[in-house]
């Protein structure tokens, strides 16, 4: 496996590679009669939540210091003492402090991984292949991970000059997970934050018939009354019944292969012809149980939803590589001319059915309300391109680059474009006398490379669609259509744009790469500045136009950095080695320009918080409510009632990108020994936390638990005086953390981590000397095993509720990380 | 003449291969949706919408601050914040651009545009729902912009 950095990759893979690329290369069997090996690894690995918050274990479910069973999430209640309250079922027991009631929720995840693989040749061809299989139970009940992958590789010299390779995996995944997200299912939605008095195992999580219920739960016959047939407390799910029976089940079976030939025109003169695929069937089956509370139309009454998503892409390479020296081997060229031709096709099938009429039967008939969807799309991109590389006496080198792209996804007049790069660098040790054979430098070189890439648009932004309209809005009502026999068409929103271009990204790197004492130490710097033009986004438009936005070619944006990476070993003796590496970047990024009139743009959150792009701020700012202050001091306006409020308009709360980032590996190793720990560290980078919220305004965190006393805003009343109005531990905790209150649950998210450890040990090879075995290795491994965050209260600032996209810096009670260890053995016969 | 032949032919095989690669490129039309909807459909969804957003944010605000019900739970929570007049300027954003003018006025404009010429009748309740909806932004937000 390689790692292409930046857009100087983007020659060879395209646009799609604009932010660099990860080349994989399968493993191949090696030429040679007799050379058939066979090995084996075998793995376990356990898993456990890294942290868990601090929590107060003194008071109990209620507000005010009053216990309260129904309806409520707050632990701002009575101190506990073992007295006897009534509780959410109608029955008395004794309120009683449960330290664990949240831990318990979770379990120690397991994986279990096996490979095999045979390989091995003959003088004419090469053969691999593999089978892997990964059992992995996660830290929740019913989450799980099975896969089952295949993989073959063979090569065949045909004749002197025409030799082919085929590569085909084959991956079978199937999973099963609990429902995430913000919304009701999601057993970590209000978990977190369980009231200290509560715990979950103490009654039953489903009624007989297959359903739960809570008190005052609407849609059921009888309101608030506290019976012994309510499972669950509050307007969430059961965690147990949504683990349960709130399924989200997923199997996916994916193709890729190649078939790849080369002939050899000349010795220094090779055609290569390469044609791949990727395919997928992506097939989910999401039910949410009848009496579950998550979604908006499934509220109650359950839903079922059936989707296969189907992705095909295909692609074609060809290329006529030239590799030859001149003038006495002093001038070397390289160069290839290519052409790609590249197709993505998706399809997207699926019904949603709500209103589950058999408790149990998850067939999407027994629903009465449907929804089907269907989607295709096709994406389709030609490419050619060369590449001319010179060097003199393996000492200067010299790269030039170019490739035009056509683009399906641009109009017939925009949808050619071209990029270059150029690459140079000077091995100073080579080229100048007075530094060649020296033992302190051993080997100096410098470089300077510049390249651009053209970006396709997002498929179908060309034109403006009119499509199924449904009502809707955030608080959960919505319209489905057809409705009451008609179809309901709207314009879309965002109005495409036919002149529609490439955006580009230009990046210039200057840079050197470092040794000395023969390699005992290695430095390697690296200065980049990466400049994005002609972004494409929806512009936000004046609404009386028609449209709310117009995907435009309009933004720019810049970021750069610095990349150190030093390598050494500081001692090497008896057999013992001591080996250092160590990697060093900043970044920094800005947005410098959206459109005209148009200062900042919503990437992805909510009202309060947002992630934004905002002109003159880094990428990804953390946008949200603030508090009132006073405008001359710009102390905190404190009401006459001594409490807080909120400005009227949102501001910037944070900035989620680091201002850098480190790791450190050190391995030390002795004879068949080996020691490895890489510490990550992260220095800088805001994180907005929902769940430190919830933990703090609800009484739970055990920086609340000082509540006996009054509390006053640090802060000054409307006259200007110091405030001096004390208030309820309760009104103080809600007035800075409550929800929606962005300002005070913005943490700077440094870390510094132990994200590996590894012990390795390689069995003497005397051991085996007369057996059919080759080589044994045995290995012990963590990951996550230690935490340092001083800045963040409560949760692991590595999160981020918004999945795989370029919106960072939010967490919103999402699952939390793991700290795992396992064992590896690896036989080769 | 052989030579000349063979030119044409490399020619005529460049032509083909460019003109074939516009046809290969010329699948950026979204076969999932329709640049030219019926009027009916547009007025089906149209109308729905009206219906729809007079129960949504616009009647929350205005509902609430004449006190014809008020938003229950913690503070923080959305309906408690805007009894308190505490109406953010992304939640009349969101009213405003996607909801009045995204989800109706610009559909009924569309409609009337399609419509004037050849079916009149169609562009005419276009008009009435246009102007209904403009009373509602009126009452809501004093003058509004009208082209």
């Amino acid at each position: 496996m390689s790692v292409l950095k930046g857009p100087s990759a983007a020659v060879l893979y395209g646009s799609r590679a604009a932010a660099g690329a990860i080349i994989i290369t399968t493993k191949k069997g090696t030429k040679g009669k007799g050379k058939n090996t066979v090995n084996f690894s075998s793995g376990v690995t356990f898993s456990e939540v890294n942290r868990f918050p601090d929590y107060q274990n003194v008071y109990g479910q209620g507000q005010y210091g009053v216990f309260n069973p129904a309806n409520e999430l707050n632990s701002w209640g009575p101190k506990i003492a073992g007295q006897n309250v009534t509780n959410f079922r109608g029955q008395q027991e004794a309120l009683t402090a449960y330290p664990n009631n949240v831990k318990n929720l979770f379990h120690q995840g397991r994986t279990f991984q096996n490979n095999v693989s045979f390989s091995g040749g003959s003088d004419k061809s090469t053969y691999y292949v593999s089978y892997g299989n990964l059992h992995d139970m996660g830290i929740l009940p019913n989450n799980e991970l099975t896969r089952n992958n295949f993989t073959f590789n063979g090569t065949t010299q045909f004749t002197d000059r025409f030799r082919a390779t085929v590569n085909a995996t084959y991956t079978n995944t199937r999973t099963a997970r609990t429902q995430q997200g913000n919304q009701r299912s999601n057993p970590f939605f209000s978990n977190w934050i369980l009231p200290k008095s509560f715990d979950w195992y103490n009654y039953p999580y489903v009624l007989p018939d297959g359903t739960q219920r809570s008190p005052g739960q609407t849609g059921l016959p009888t309101a608030t009354d506290l019976t012994t047939q309510n499972t669950a407390f509050g307007p969430d799910d059961n965690p147990f019944f949504t683990e349960k029976f709130n399924t989200s089940n997923e199997e996916v079976n994916r193709i890729i292969g190649n078939i790849s030939m080369s002939y050899d025109i000349k010795p220094w003169l090779t055609a290569t012809y390469r044609i791949g695929t990727d395919t997928y069937s992506q097939e989910y089956k999401v039910i949410n149980a009848k009496t579950s509370k998550g979604g908006s139309a499934a509220s109650l009454t359950g839903a079922i939803q059936d989707e296969i998503f189907n992705r095909s892409e295909l692609s074609s390479y060809a290329t006529v590589t030239l590799n030859k020296r001149f003038m006495d081997n002093n001038f070397g060229v390289r160069a290839f001319v290519g052409n790609e031709i590249n197709q993505r096709k998706t399809r997207d099938i699926g019904a949603t059915g709500t209103d589950i009429q058999i408790v149990g039967l998850n067939n999407i008939t027994n629903t009465l309300n449907f929804s089907p969807f269907g989607t295709v799309s096709k994406q389709r991109l030609i490419g050619v391109f060369a590449d001319i590389s010179l060097d003199w006496k393996n000492s200067i080198f010299l790269g030039l680059t170019g490739r035009n792209d056509w683009s399906s996804t641009f109009g017939p007049q925009r949808r050619s474009y071209f990029y270059p790069a150029i690459t140079t660098s000077v091995v100073l040790t080579e080229l100048i006398p007075f530094l060649q054979d020296n033992s302190v430098l051993s080997f100096a070189k410098i470089r300077a490379n510049y390249a651009s890439v053209g970006r396709e648009a997002a498929i179908y932004s060309t034109d403006t669609y009119y499509s199924r309209t449904g009502p809707a809005d955030g608080f959960g009502p919505n319209i489905l259509f057809p409705f009451r026999g008609q179809l309901g068409q709207t314009l879309n929103n965002t109005g495409g744009n036919p002149a529609l271009a490439p955006e580009f990204n230009d990046n210039m790197e200057v840079g050197t790469d470092l040794r000395f004492f023969n390699g005992k130490i290695t430095v390697d710097v690296n200065y980049f500045k990466n400049n994005s033009r002609d972004i494409i986004f929806a512009v936000p438009v004046a609404a009386a136009s028609g449209f709310t936005n117009q995907q435009k070619n309009i933004g720019t944006s810049e970021s750069k950095g610095w990349e150190i990476a030093i390598g050494a070993t500081p001692y090497q003796a008896n057999g013992f080695r001591w080996d250092i590496s160590a990697n060093w970047t900043k970044i920094v990024t800005k947005v410098t320009s959206l459109a005209p009139g148009v200062t900042q743009v919503t990437l992805g959150g909510f009202t309060t918080p947002s992630t934004r792009l905002i002109v003159g701020q880094p990428y990804s700012t953390l946008f949200g409510s603030v508090f009132q202050r006073e405008s001359t001091t710009g102390k905190l306006l404190v009401d006459t009632n001594g409490r807080l409020q909120t400005a009227l308009d949102n501001q910037i709360i944070g900035n989620p990108n680091p201002l850098w980032f480190a790791g450190i590996t050190n391995t030390f190793s002795y004879k068949g020994f080996s020691v490895s720990a890489l510490l990550d560290i992260r220095y800088g980078g805001d994180i907005y936390s929902r769940n430190v919220s919830d933990i703090e305004n609800n009484g739970a965190g055990a920086d609340t638990q000082d509540r006996e006393k009054g509390y006053i805003h640090d802060g000054v009343l409307a006259d200007g005086t110091k405030n001096n109005i004390q208030i309820h531990a309760q009104d103080y905790f809600k007035d800075l953390y409550g929800f929606g209150r962005g300002q005070f649950v913005v943490f700077d998210g440094s870390w510094v981590r132990l994200r590996e450890l590894s012990i390795n040990y390689s069995l003497p090879q005397r051991f085996f000397q007369k057996t059919f075995i080759g080589r044994v290795d045995i290995g012990l491994n963590g990951r996550n095993l230690w935490l340092y965050a001083p800045n963040t209260p409560h949760i692991d600032p590595e999160v981020n509720a918004q999945g795989q996209s370029n919106s960072q810096g939010l967490e919103f009670n999402g699952l939390p990380q793991t700290r795992t260890y396992g064992a590896l053995i690896k036989v080769t016969f | 003449m052989k030579k000349r032949t063979n030119k044409i032919i490399s020619f005529a095989a460049l032509l083909f291969l460019v003109s074939a690669c516009d046809e290969f490129l010329n699948v950026n039309v979204n076969p999932n949706s329709t640049t030219g909807p019926p009027a009916k459909t547009i007025l089906a969804g149209a109308t729905t919408e009206i219906a729809f957003h007079m129960g949504s944010d616009i009647h929350r605000f205005s509902s609430e601050w004449v006190q014809q019900f008020t938003g229950g739970g913690n503070a923080g929570t959305q309906t408690v914040e805007y009894g308190r007049y505490n109406v953010t300027a992304t939640d009349l954003n969101n009213c405003w651009r996607g909801g009045v003018w995204g989800d109706v006025l610009s559909d009924l404009q569309k409609l009337r545009e399609l419509t004037q010429d050849k079916s009149p009748r169609y562009a005419g309740i276009a008009k009435i729902c246009q102007a209904f909806m403009f009373s509602i932004a009126v009452d809501a937000w004093g003058d509004i912009p009208f082209t």
